[in-house]
C-alpha cells in the first residue's frame, strides 16, 4: 500500500511538473529574449518531456533492466543519476540549439545556463522516479537508501 | 514424533555427532508418502566415561544445537523443514517442572562412575567362595578398574554394573513421559565394553517394564517400538601391549556377544529352538573390515578421541531409516517384537575415498541435496554474510543489521557449531575410509562440492555469492508482502532465506547431485 502511495505521489509530482514546467524554469532561469524564443518555439514542453522520460527511464532500467547485486550499491545508483543528468540536459541542449539555430539565434551562453537548471531538475526527477518505483526492484529496492 | 535416543558407550556419542550433522542439515525422516515428519529427539547418553572427548564433543555439540534450534524455531516442535528444524530436548526438558533431574543429555551413572568394579560388588565383604567365584568370573585387572573410565572393554563388568539402570531416577522419568507413539533407539557398539553390555540392558528392562511396579506407563513401554543399531567393528587401535584393548580381540568380542544377542535379544531361542520374534522391532548391524586409521590406545584415562569415520555417519542414518517405518511393521505384543527387521548396508562404490555419490541411491535421494544446502549455507555464513549485511534482504523488515554479528546466536552458530562441524569434516576425511563430501578448501561455492560440478553455460554464470544474494532479495521480498517474518523473527527470516535459496539454487546451478 505504501509502495502504491509513492508510486501514485512520484506520478503525480511528474504529471505536475509537465504542467507547470514554464513557470518552473522560469523561475529557475529567466532572461527575457532566451525565455521568450523558449516560450514561443514551445521547447518548454519537448524539453519538460525529454527530463521526465530520462529520469523515468533511466531509473527503469536502473531498477528493473540492470536489477543487479552487483550494481546495488548507493554510488552505483548515483553512477546513474549522473548518467540521467548528463543525457537529459544534453538532449534538450541539442534539440534547443538546433531550434534556435535554425531561427538564427545564438543563445550559446544562455543555453548553458538553462542546461545547468535543467540538470538540477532532472536530479530531483530522477531522485522522485526512484524513490516511486524501487520497491518492485528485486535487487536494487534499498538503494540508494534502505526503505 | 518422539524419539528416545539411548547413546551406549563411545560409540554411542560418535553416531551422534553425524546425526546432529544431518539434523543440522534439515534432514527429516519422512512418511510414506514422502512427506517430512516432525521430530524431536530425546538423546540420553550412558556412559560412566564422562571424561570420554568423544561424549564431551558430542554434549557440546547437542547444547549448541539446541540453543541454535532455539533461536531459530522455540520450542515448537512441529517444523517440518529448514536447518536444524528437528528438535532435540533433554530429558528434564519435557519431564514436569519441578522434578529434580539436572538438565544434561548424561544419564547419571555417578554411583557406578565414582567406584572400583570391586567396591561396586561389594568384593571385600563376600565370603570366601564368592570371593573364589568372583574371581574366576572377573580378571584382577577388571575387579580393580574405576569405572570412572567406563568399562575398558569388559562387557561382563559393564552388564552388572549398568543393572542399576532400572533404578535410576532418569529412568524413572523417561517412563512417566513415554507415550505409545514415542519410539526407542539404542546405539551402541558390540566389541568394547559399555555398549555391548549397556545395550542388551537397557532394552531388558524397557520390556521388562510390566514388572517394575516403580515406574509408570509399563505397558506402553513393554510394547515400545524399539531400534537398534549394533556397530561391529571398524576401527584400529595401536597395539600397546599394556592396554586391556587390543583390535585383535575385537572379532572374539563381537562373536561373543553375537551370540548372546541372538539367544536372548535380537532374536530368541527357548528350549533349543529360534523362535521368529525379537526383543528388538529393527535391529541395524554395520561394520567395515577396512580398519580405520589406528587410533591412540587409550582405555579411558586419557580421554579417549577417536576422529569421526564413515560408518558412524552411515550409522546415524539408521536412526532415520528406523523412523521411517511404518507403525504397522513394528508391532510388539507382550514385549516381543512380532515380525522384526534386519538391516545391513552396503556401499554402492566399495572406494578408499569416498564422496556423497558412493552411497546407494536412497540414501543419495534422502540426504545428499540437504548435506549439500547446508555446506552451501556454511560458506555464506562464514564467508559472506559479513559483506552483504546493509545490502538487499537483510534491510527488509525485519532488518539484520551489523549487530545481528555479535548476537549469541550467530557466535554459537559460528564459532561453536561450524568449528565443530569443520572438525567433523576434517576427521572424516583424514580417516580410513576417507569420506569427502566437500573440498573444504574451497570458500568459493562451486567448487565446494566434491564430484559434483556447477554448472555453467552460455549467459549462466556458476553459483556464486552474488547469485545467493539475488536469490534471496527475491525470496524476501516474496515474503515481506505475506509478512512471514513479522517484525522480529530476523534469526528465522536469515535461515529460512539460506533454506529456500539453496533448495533453488542447488537445482539450478549443479549437475546431478545424485
Amino acid at each position: 500500500m505504501k509502495n502504491a502511495i509513492l508510486l501514485i505521489t512520484g506520478a503525480v509530482i511528474t504529471l505536475l511538473f509537465l504542467l507547470f514546467a514554464v513557470p518552473l524554469f522560469e523561475s529557475m532561469y529567466y532572461e527575457r529574449e532566451f525565455s521568450n524564443e523558449m516560450f514561443n518555439e514551445n521547447v518548454y514542453l519537448m524539453i519538460s518531456v525529454v527530463t521526465a522520460v530520462v529520469a523515468w527511464g533511466v531509473a527503469g532500467v536502473y531498477y528493473f533492466v540492470i536489477n543487479s547485486v552487483r550494481f546495488s550499491r548507493w554510488y552505483h545508483w548515483m553512477v546513474m543519476l549522473a548518467i540521467a543528468a548528463f543525457v537529459a540536459p544534453t538532449i534538450n541542449y541539442i534539440y534547443a540549439d538546433s531550434i534556435f539555430t535554425a531561427l538564427d539565434y545564438d543563445f550559446t551562453h544562455q543555453l548553458w545556463s538553462f542546461a545547468s537548471v535543467n540538470l538540477v531538475v532532472e536530479v530531483v526527477l530522477f531522485m522522485v522516479a526512484s524513490f516511486s518505483m524501487r520497491w518492485w526492484s528485486t535487487n536494487c529496492r534499498h538503494t540508494p537508501i534502505p526503505e | 514424533m518422539r524419539l528416545f535416543l539411548f547413546l551406549v558407550g563411545g560409540t554411542g556419542s560418535r553416531v551422534m555427532r553425524p546425526l546432529i550433522m544431518q539434523f543440522a542439515a534439515g534432514i527429516h525422516p519422512l512418511d510414506s508418502e514422502g512427506n517430512p515428519m516432525p521430530l524431536e529427539v530425546v538423546p540420553i547418553i550412558v556412559d560412566p566415561h564422562k571424561a570420554n572427548e568423544d561424549l564431551k564433543r558430542t554434549d557440546n555439540l547437542m547444547r549448541w544445537y539446541k540453543q541454535i534450534r532455539y533461536s531459530i524455531y522455540g520450542e515448537t516442535v512441529d517444523v517440518r523443514k529448514g536447518f536444524f528444524s528437528v528438535k532435540i530436548s533433554t530429558l528434564s526438558d519435557i519431564i514436569p517442572v519441578g522434578t529434580n533431574l539436572s538438565d544434561s543429555f548424561l544419564f547419571n551413572l555417578g554411583s557406578i562412575a565414582s567406584k572400583k568394579f570391586q567396591d561396586f560388588i561389594s568384593y571385600s565383604t563376600l565370603d570366601t567362595a564368592n570371593q573364589a567365584l568372583c574371581s574366576m568370573m572377573f580378571s584382577d585387572y577388571q575387579l580393580d578398574t574405576k569405572m570412572d573410565i567406563g568399562f575398558v572393554g569388559s562387557p561382563n563388568i559393564g552388564s552388572i554394573a549398568l543393572n542399576q539402570f532400572k533404578d535410576s531416577e532418569e529412568f524413572k522419568q523417561f517412563s512417566n513421559v513415554f507415550q505409545k507413539t514415542d519410539r526407542i533407539f539404542v546405539v551402541s557398539s558390540i566389541f568394547g565394553g559399555t555398549g555391548a553390555a549397556g545395550y542388551p540392558i537397557i532394552v531388558k528392562n524397557i520390556r521388562n517394564a510390566g514388572n517394575n511396579a516403580q515406574i509408570n506407563n509399563r505397558g506402553d513401554l513393554r510394547d515400545a517400538k524399539i531400534g537398534a543399531l549394533t556397530v561391529l567393528p571398524y576401527f584400529n587401535v595401536q597395539q600397546d601391549e599394556n592396554s586391556p584393548i587390543s583390535r585383535a580381540d575385537f572379532i572374539s568380542k563381537t562373536k561373543s556377544a553375537l551370540f548372546y544377542y541372538h539367544d536372548n535379544l535380537t532374536g530368541l531361542r527357548r528350549h533349543g529352538v529360534d523362535l521368529q520374534e525379537s526383543k528388538v522391532n529393527a535391529c541395524y548391524y554395520l561394520g567395515d573390515e577396512i580398519p580405520s586409521n589406528p587410533y591412540f590406545n587409550d582405555p579411558g584415562e586419557n580421554g579417549q578421541r577417536n576422529d569421526a569415520h564413515v560408518v558412524e555417519y552411515v550409522g546415524a542414518l539408521a536412526v532415520l531409516d528406523f523412523l521411517q517405518i511404518p507403525d504397522q511393521q513394528l508391532e510388539t505384543v507382550e514385549g516381543y517384537a512380532q515380525n522384526p527387521i534386519y538391516k545391513e548396508y552396503g556401499l554402492a562404490n566399495n572406494k578408499l575415498t569416498l564422496n556423497l555419490k558412493d552411497f546407494g541411491l536412497p540414501t543419495r535421494l534422502f540426504v545428499n541435496k540437504q548435506l549439500i544446502k547446508f555446506h552451501l549455507a556454511y560458506l555464506y555464513l562464514t564467508y559472506q554474510l559479513k559483506e552483504d549485511l546493509g545490502r538487499g534482504y537483510t534491510l527488509d523488515k525485519p532488518e539484520i543489521s551489523k549487530g545481528f554479528l555479535v548476537t549469541s546466536f550467530f557466535s554459537t552458530l559460528t564459532s561453536d557449531f561450524f568449528v565443530g562441524y569443520m572438525t567433523w569434516l576434517k576427521e572424516l576425511r583424514a580417516n580410513q575410509r576417507s569420506f569427502m563430501p566437500f573440498n573444504l578448501k574451497a570458500t568459493n561455492l562451486s567448487d565446494s562440492i566434491n564430484e559434483v560440478e556447477a554448472k555453467a553455460g552460455f549467459l549462466k554464470s556458476k553459483i556464486d555469492y552474488k547469485s545467493v544474494l539475488s536469490t534471496m532479495n527475491k525470496l524476501s521480498q516474496q515474503y515481506a508482502k505475506i509478512g512471514k517474518y513479522g517484525t522480529d523473527k530476523v534469526i528465522f527470516k536469515l535461515m529460512d532465506l539460506l533454506d529456500e535459496t539453496f533448495e533453488k539454487l542447488v537445482d539450478e546451478k549443479f549437475n546431478s547431485i545424485v
